[in-house]
């Protein structure tokens, strides 16, 4: 265990390094064994990711990594909670639970899971770089965001978030979009990473 | 980068490992590499695979100057012996 945690670390400074620096990693990594038997392998294995993330932004793999994971973590993921708590407050907001409303709180239930799935789904696939299975998820989360709009408005009256709803979908999508074509320009024929 | 010269200009023909200079500088290897990464690229380091000393192990990346990194070390040693007055300002 105390052992894997600088390895897995290591592992990940490596991989950061991107093709161009790929030398640099495992010049890094082939340390570490002198870092262990000097006893501070973890703190080795720390610089060196530190390293590896200080160097991103300097070729396009990373910049597209970071890129990734801003609108996988910034973007896609906060969208899914700003749409399930624009339904709940929604939902607080229409003072007592009338009988149509608790009627609805299982189809409510089950329409926030399957959009939090399908967020969840599109940002783990962004950061996968796997567009063709992300293509079917982005369409179930453009649908559940539509159906939670119609829900909203026949349920509690609430026309007003809509257009908000629209928005953060049509940045997602928008975003997700341009990650695929950057992909595909910049790294055609290169293996995505495992 | 003046601790880094320093040290690979101690003994300039021997190639040295990357946790040696850590040690051996006091940095630390999010500071190292970076430096060593630099250092290669603007042609004053040479850094090569070298086969480990023990069997068994794996093959290490190892560094040294450049005759352009000795001249720098040397021109930076100078300097640092300089009385302070007399010293370059930077330009």
């Amino acid at each position: 265990m105390m052992a894997a945690v600088p390895r897995a670390l290591m592992a990940l400074a490596v991989r950061s390094m991107g093709a161009h620096r790929r030398t640099w990693g495992e010049a890094m990594e082939a340390e570490l064994e002198a870092a262990r038997e000097d006893g501070k392998p973890l703190l080795f294995a720390l610089g060196c990711l530190a390293a590896a993330w200080r160097e991103l932004p300097a070729h396009e793999e990373g910049r597209f990594a970071i890129a990734s994971h801003l609108v996988a973590f910034l973007l896609i993921v906060p969208a899914a909670a700003l749409a399930a708590s624009t339904m709940l407050a929604d939902f607080a907001s229409s003072g007592a639970v009338s009988e149509a409303n608790r009627a609805a709180l299982p189809s409510l239930a089950a329409l926030l899971l399957v959009l939090a799935g399908a967020h969840l789904r599109m940002a783990w696939l962004v950061l996968e770089r796997d567009w063709t299975r992300l293509a079917p998820a982005a369409a179930l989360a453009a649908a559940a965001t539509t159906t939670l709009v119609l829900f909203a408005a026949v349920v509690f009256g609430d026309f007003a978030s809509a257009p908000l709803r629209a928005a953060a979908l049509a940045a997602e999508l928008g975003c997700v979009a341009a990650l695929a074509r950057w992909h595909g320009c910049a790294f055609a024929g290169v293996e995505a990473p495992t | 980068m003046l601790a880094l010269l320093g040290a690979l200009s101690e003994r300039p023909l021997e190639w040295r490992h990357g946790y040696d200079l850590m040690k051996e500088t006091g940095l630390l290897s999010g500071t190292l590499y970076p430096l060593l990464m630099r250092m290669t690229d603007q042609g004053l380091v040479d850094a090569e695979w070298r086969e480990p000393a023990q069997p068994g192990r794996p093959a290490r990346h190892a560094y040294r100057l450049t005759a352009a990194g000795l001249e720098l070390a040397r021109t930076a040693q100078e300097e640092d012996e300089r009385p302070r007055g007399l010293r370059a300002s930077p330009a």
